[in-house]
């Protein structure tokens, strides 16, 4: 190997210094295009004044690429409704928060534990420590052959 | 597919009213509200009026079925409850938290119930029109369908961003600060988000025929 390799000259980078390669960034956005989109979500969520309306119109009409786009934006405004649970749900759930006694997290965490834990958890718990001890006694017997006591 | 308390599904699935945008509270408020129900229990109550809807909103549309969005959304609340003592205030709302505890409920739940994929019908929204022009609603609960499937396959936090944006109606600022990004970076977001969803759905409408595998030009670069 030559040392003559390492030496260092200004701006040299060492082996350990060099960047790992850069994951593929995201092309730039066409930032016209993202605010005419944004601003068409907005339409479609009714935040949108009328006159700002007409602009928007206009402007995506000079936009042509971009209709693909905002029709897919309108189909998820038509999937993706606002919803709301029935009142009869709510009412019962705030009676009963509010006649819930929060448990001390330890016992807690141990009840859900218990509710979730399968059967068959059972007997691995306990065959652990069986286990842990087995492997402690087997490894001191052979500490005792390897020394000789 | 998951058929479950579907006598319930048209009245529980109401649509809120349009162009009603659930504006977070004020900060000082809430933080009030917060310690007051650290102390006293009862006081959560004002904090689960506040948030009930978009949370219930947001578990509805991970999991497109009535009773399970109940039982998570129950399970959120009482969740938020136990563990308020230990809640801190680190600079983000309140409802970020909500949302956090809700989308690991939801999180557990998909894990739950991998085997089970679909997009039941009742997640569909098609509910008025069914009656009135039969061949248009099965043709949209179709399109409808397949966009689901397709929003079910993006990451997570483009997923989160068009339920948040469409199901609970945040602003860019809102989500910005559930998402922890600029608002900017929401919109750029949500851009790259649609982009992505239009080719996801190009992929699925036309297929490429098998063994039209990628060119020897299209062939990703390995590096030895």
């Amino acid at each position: 190997m030559n040392p003559r390799r390492f030496l260092y000259r200004p701006g040299r980078r060492f082996p350990w210094q060099r960047e790992s390669p850069r994951p593929p960034t995201e092309p730039p956005l066409d930032t016209e295009a993202v605010a005419l989109v944004e601003a068409h979500a907005r339409l479609l969520l009714g935040q949108l004044s009328a006159q700002d309306e007409r602009l928007l119109r206009a402007r995506l009409e000079a936009r042509p690429d971009l209709k693909e786009l905002t029709r897919l934006a309108e189909a998820l405004a038509a999937a993706i409704q606002p919803v709301s649970p029935e009142k009869a749900f709510r009412d019962d759930l705030a009676r009963r928060l509010a006649e819930h006694h929060p448990a001390s997290s330890q016992e807690e965490t141990l009840r859900a534990w218990l509710s979730q834990a399968p059967l068959w958890t059972w007997p691995v718990a306990a065959g652990v420590p069986v286990m842990l001890g087995l492997l402690a006694f087997v490894w001191l017997r052979r500490q005792q052959v390897t020394t000789g006591l | 597919m998951n058929r479950g308390g579907s006598g319930r599904e048209t009245s529980a699935q109401r649509a809120a009213p349009e162009s009603q945008p659930l504006a977070l509270p004020d900060d000082g408020d809430e933080r009030a509200l917060i310690e007051q129900a650290k102390q006293d229990p009862q006081a959560f109550g004002a904090l689960y009026q506040r948030y009930v809807d978009r949370i219930y909103a947001y578990i509805y549309h991970r999991v497109h079925n009535v009773q399970d969005a109940e039982d998570l959304t129950a399970r959120t609340f009482v969740r938020a409850l136990e563990h308020l003592p230990r809640y801190q205030d680190r600079g983000a709302p309140f409802s970020a938290w909500l949302y956090r505890i809700a989308h690991n409920l939801v999180a557990n739940w998909h894990r739950d119930h991998s085997r089970r994929r679909f997009i039941p019908l009742e997640g569909l929204s098609l509910r008025g029109r069914a009656a009135e022009e039969p061949e248009a609603a099965v043709e949209q609960e179709e399109e409808h369908r397949l966009l689901w499937e397709a929003i079910e396959q993006l990451p997570e936090e483009r997923r989160d961003l068009l339920i948040y944006k469409f199901g609970s109606r945040l602003s860019n600022v809102e989500i910005g600060q559930l998402m922890n990004r600029s608002e900017g970076a929401i919109k750029s977001l949500y851009f790259r988000t649609l982009a992505t969803l239009r080719q996801e759905l190009r992929r699925r409408l036309d297929p490429e025929p098998p063994g039209s595998g990628p060119t020897s030009q299209e062939k990703p670069r390995t590096t030895p």
